[in-house]
């Protein structure tokens, strides 16, 4: 057959017709959850990924345990989000940037996806009401490596800080083509949202020093808890100078959190974990304080102490009188505090994006937590716009 | 204004250090080596590897990398391309091949660091490259910031440049580079050994490569895709994506006119939510 015929016939149209082929992390999950059967799958990194293995976990009710810090707007009966949602990455931060370091002028930049324009949304309500201000808000596309035109921009704009949600490699490329174009931190600081350890280790830390990232978790936190983490990981990795970061450790306690639904419901199904793993807490890593950061999750959410680190050394604690920041994974709405859903009022919602570009709002069913003590005031009703 | 011209330059000089050994190689025996990217995502490695076991600095890493791609790019041509000259789909999708193997390859022995498979002295995942002191940071020239790097980028590729065109015009090699190009039976009649020929050019365009690796590592992190961005630009979908490719690049072998390309596609083809997606996974 002639190779460049049947090449040439088959390009574009029938593509347009052919179904979305499914991806492979779609084809595993299913693998795990169909043909496996097991009963709960510990997640994976991005959202995207997320998003592609939901339908398989919620159509077969199997638990989803997902590790990394996201966007929100989405609360799925079969998924346990350990990482942090927007709020608990900002809602100290912005006014700590404010107040502490007494920055008012934002320049918001981030990758060009889902997870950096919520944030950089959550940014803007949270700047106004802190009695900041934003003078641009700019995407480039994911893995973008090219950061001249964008660093050129960020000179010439007239802010004092720079926000970034800039995600992945690019992170590398971002910073070092900030420090070349000889902007230094203690003028025009980098805080950050995404940049953790892994990203500092690639760039090599004089690239950032003297920039801000907030994170529950960073490997600088002195705690034994952390410590031994630390120690053990590097010997699972045989690497003594591996790093940890806030993903990586909220993928390490969910584990446990599991572990204490499982032997609570003295149960391994779904639904026997999912009530079970409510309201459990463990001593992670990341504790901080007497008594307090423990994991309280909110229904499927954690519970996050939101810090500041300012690297390298991420010296914590430059948050003052930073608390637990209860997960608001739902509504935003401009300028108004966020309102919480009753537990159990709201049926599984996997496409929270769909029905906002609808002009839905909504927010997550969540319960309060034993520890909860600060945070935006809660209000339980149903809201919709 | 001059700020973004000399960032255009910049951009510009870095695209031409990558497609100018693939120029070569397409131009002189009508190949498109599909590995192109990753010899550079290998002279990358070099560099981060040479740092490391030869303690070779920022510098001394490139004529490394240039050799170890160019050797690379010797057995490629030695033992894949020379038997498939005159059949240009075939030798896409064999290099393809090749750039699929070279990718798991470093992705196995350097990329990850579970399992064992780790070498010492690497950090696991992203690698990183120490750029001197002294190309880090800008100076002020005519009220123009130039950001040192990326004036020595703009340099290197002018040398390279320079040496290609003294190779291919003033010695007696390029002469018969030049003779194959227009043809290859007559210049082999006369006595030109077409097969050394070739195996050479291939060589000193996979070279190339790996000298654009190194520019590239000291702007960028290090890591199995390194060279996908820039030399082939990524598809939303991965694998779909990838099928595709084969048909942008004999299109234009800049990668600029591929990125455009590839940004108007997916909205004919694909919904507004599964490219949103999509972009965030690779």
């Amino acid at each position: 057959m002639p190779a460049a015929a049947s090449w040439a016939s088959r390009s574009a149209p029938s593509k347009r017709m052919a179904p979305p082929t499914p991806r492979p992390i779609t084809k595993k999950a299913s693998k795990l959850v169909i043909e496996n059967k097991l009963p709960t799958v510990f997640g994976s990194y991005t959202s995207a990924s997320r998003k592609a293995v939901l339908p398989v976990f919620e159509k077969r009710n199997s638990m989803y345990f997902y590790p990394t810090y996201y966007e929100g707007y989405e609360c799925s009966r079969n998924v346990v989000y350990t990482g942090a949602v927007p709020n608990q990455q900002l809602s100290n931060f912005i006014p700590w940037i404010i107040k502490t370091l007494g920055k008012k002028t934002f320049f918001i930049v981030g990758s060009d996806y889902i997870y950096p324009r919520e944030m950089a949304k959550v940014c803007k309500i949270l700047i106004e009401k802190n009695g900041g201000k934003y003078v641009a808000d700019e995407y480039l596309e994911l893995g973008h490596s090219e950061w001249g035109s964008m660093v050129n921009k960020i000179k010439g704009s007239g802010c004092d800080v720079v926000l970034s949600n800039v995600v992945g490699d690019s992170v590398v490329a971002f910073y070092r083509e900030y420090k070349n174009q000889g902007i230094t931190h203690d003028k025009l600081p980098i805080c950050a949202t995404v940049t953790s350890e892994i990203e500092i280790a690639a760039m090599g830390a004089e690239y950032a020093v003297g920039s801000y990232t907030s994170f529950p978790y960073f490997q600088a936190i002195d705690l034994p808890e952390n410590k031994s983490f630390i120690e053990r990981y590097r010997a699972f990795v045989k690497d003594p100078k591996a790093v940890t970061h806030h993903a990586m450790c909220c993928a390490y306690f969910q584990v446990f959190l599991w572990k204490q639904a499982v032997e609570k419901a003295k149960d391994t199904s779904p639904n026997a974990i999912r009530e079970a793993v409510r309201g459990q807490t463990y001593d992670s890593p990341r504790r901080t304080g007497e008594g307090r950061g423990r994991e309280p999750p909110y229904l499927a959410h954690a519970a996050h102490r939101p810090m500041a680190g300012r690297w390298p050394g991420q010296d914590r604690g430059c948050l003052s009188g930073a608390d637990h920041a209860p997960p608001l994974c739902g509504l935003w709405r401009d300028g108004e505090q966020p309102v919480l859903h009753a537990e159990g009022r709201r049926p599984a919602q996997t496409e929270g994006l769909r029905l906002r570009r609808a002009g839905f709002r909504r927010s997550c069913p969540t319960i309060r937590g034993p520890t909860m003590t600060a945070g935006p005031r809660f209000s339980h009703q149903r809201e919709i716009r | 204004m001059s700020d973004v011209i000399f960032i255009g330059l910049s951009l510009g000089s870095i695209l031409l250090l990558v497609a100018l050994g693939l120029a070569i190689t397409y131009g002189a025996m009508g190949v498109i080596n599909m590995a192109h990217g990753d010899l550079v995502m290998v002279g990358a490695y070099t560099t981060v590897m040479s740092g490391i076991w030869l303690h070779l600095g920022f510098l001394a890493s490139i004529p490394v990398a240039f050799v170890v791609t160019a050797l690379i790019g010797l057995g490629v041509e030695k033992f894949i391309v020379r038997r498939l000259y005159g059949r240009l789909l075939d030798t896409l999708l064999a290099t393809w091949g090749v750039a699929i193997l070279l990718q798991q390859a470093v992705r196995l022995e350097f990329g990850v660091s579970f399992f064992g498979r780790h070498i010492e002295g690497l950090g696991s995942g992203l690698q990183k490259v120490n750029v001197p002191e002294w190309l880090q940071g800008s100076v002020t020239l005519l009220g123009v910031d130039i950001n040192i790097y990326r004036a020595f980028i703009i340099l290197v590729t002018l040398l390279a440049t320079a040496l290609t065109w003294f190779i291919m015009y003033r010695l007696p090699i390029g002469m018969q580079v030049r003779a194959i190009m227009r043809n290859p039976k007559m210049a082999a009649a006369c006595g030109i050994d077409v097969a050394r020929v070739n195996a050479l050019t291939f060589a000193y365009g996979s070279g190339l490569a790996g000298v654009a690796g190194v520019m590239m590592s000291g702007f960028k992190t290090v890591f199995p895709r390194h060279g996908h961005a820039a030399c082939r630009g990524r598809l939303p979908g991965g694998g779909r994506g990838r099928c595709r490719q084969p048909l942008r690049v004999p299109g234009r072998l800049g990668a600029a006119r591929a990125d455009q390309w590839r940004r108007g596609l997916p909205s004919a083809t694909t919904s507004w939510r599964v490219r949103w997606y999509s972009a965030s996974s690779s």
